[in-house]
């Protein structure tokens, strides 16, 4: 049985840092320079639009934030939907190692599903602006072909999460009659319900019961 | 009833004692505003909220912009009473699941069916409530909710609190954190079958798969 799309986790595109095509002659200092604007583009973009949201933000604004030209903003983005999928994009990539890495580095599925919900708990609680893009604006239709936009870096989650139910149901931790993707999804969707309402319910309240222990034993329970 | 939001705005019946041709305009109105709706519902579910403006609804409802704005005063308004409409069509079918049925576990099995179906019959009010139901406010910072969406929380978390004394849940788990992950599961599954069909993905995003994970993600709350 094998309902795995037919590619490897390694073999799904994570776009490069810096736009090649736009790149002047590669100088080692304008290489740094245009690294560094790209950066602070970046920071600034991804406060603003977890903040704001991504239709509170305008480019006029955000380029005067970051304090760059327009002429500098151009090379690297196009609108700014290329901004908000870089900053999705950037988060992932800094994430993705880590993902496969614990997933993976576990003597069985169950923990390794485990310790793969506790680190996705862990890094959106240390970074609330990309956990609310990630929740609010990760998924948005495209305007001209009306399809949702899915960002590759959470399809790579996604698939991380679908090889380790595969996983599960070959060691006997997951009963084998499951639809690994279904069962995936319903993985990434209840951590995503879970960090979301904790969130929201973080609006207005101080306290709130979304704390270590209540989340670990009902993750405990999902994967049992 | 009055949607949320849009105390202006006229409701459809006719008060009893209305001079002659009120209920008329009444009508009409009432006429209006639902074809502003069911423009508006397309166009922010297939093209995203951001990228229609009130000229596109208006244009799409054959409407000049001051007749429009007669009815909605701003995009957020609109895009409000839309969900308000949707929570109107669901929420008495998942209060009505939650009081015939006889556990809390059943329940919630009957509603992630009741939804999936849902789903099919109108694909557009569900890509709203998935992709356009939660949005930040861009002057307070705070994410943004329809009241409709805080009562059907509310129904899952008194399922849970439900199920947590009939013995459907363990009772160590805290029923805010359970429902959360419990809506979040069934969200996740509705969200990941729309891109499924959009990508004609293979993947059988179908009821008998759905159910049958569902189902094992409530009987774990209990073990």
């Amino acid at each position: 049985m094998n309902h795995l799309h037919m590619y490897r986790v390694s073999q799904i595109p994570i776009p490069e840092c810096l736009p090649d095509h736009r790149l002047p002659a590669p100088g080692r200092e304008d290489t740094e320079r245009l690294l560094a604007i790209r950066r602070r583009i970046l920071s600034v973009a991804k406060h603003k639009l977890a903040r704001q949201g991504y239709g509170g933000v305008n480019l006029v604004d955000l380029v005067r934030a970051a304090d760059v030209s327009w002429e500098d903003f151009e090379v690297h983005f196009d609108d700014k939907d290329a901004v908000l999928d870089a900053v999705l994009d950037e988060g992932w990539r800094a994430l993705g190692p880590r993902l496969a890495a614990v997933a993976f580095g576990f003597p069985n599925a169950r923990m390794g599903m485990l310790a793969l919900l506790a680190l996705v708990a862990n890094v959106m609680q240390e970074d609330e602006d990309w956990v609310r893009l990630v929740l609010f604006e990760g998924r948005r239709p495209d305007a001209d072909s009306g399809e949702m936009r899915v960002s590759p870096g959470y399809r790579k989650f996604k698939h991380i999460c679908t090889e380790l139910v595969t996983r599960g149901q070959k060691e006997g931790v997951f009963r084998p009659e499951y639809h690994p993707h279904v069962v995936a999804s319903v993985l990434v969707g209840a951590i995503e319900g879970v960090l979301r309402d904790k969130l929201l319910t973080e609006q207005q309240y101080p306290v709130t019961p979304y704390s270590g222990a209540y989340l670990m034993s009902v993750f405990d329970g999902l994967v049992s | 009833m009055l949607l949320e939001g849009h105390s202006s705005v006229t409701g459809p019946e006719t008060a009893p004692g209305l001079a002659e041709g009120v209920g008329e305009i009444t009508m009409r109105h009432y006429a209006v505003r639902r074809r502003i709706m069911v423009v508006a519902k397309q166009l922010f579910a297939r093209s995203g909220y951001e990228c229609v403006s009130l000229e596109d609804v208006a244009y799409g409802a054959d409407l000049e912009r001051n007749d429009f704005l007669r009815h909605f005063r701003s995009k957020d308004n609109l895009l409000s009473a839309v969900l308000e409409e949707g929570w109107v069509e669901v929420l008495p079918r998942l209060a009505d699941i939650s009081s015939t049925s006889i556990t809390a576990h059943s329940a919630l099995l009957s509603m992630c069916a009741f939804m999936t179906n849902a789903l099919q019959q109108d694909p557009d009010l569900f890509r709203l409530m998935l992709f356009e139901g939660r949005r930040p406010n861009p002057e307070a910072g705070e994410i943004g909710l329809s009241s409709g969406y805080r009562r059907f929380v509310q129904i899952w978390r008194d399922l849970v609190a439900r199920g947590q004394r009939d013995g459907s849940f363990r009772p160590t788990y805290h029923p805010h954190v359970a429902a959360s992950m419990l809506m979040g599961a069934l969200e996740g599954m509705l969200r990941d079958r729309l891109v499924a069909a959009q990508e004609r993905d293979s993947t059988p995003y179908n009821g008998p798969y759905l159910m049958q994970a569902f189902d094992a993600l409530v009987t774990s709350l209990k073990n």
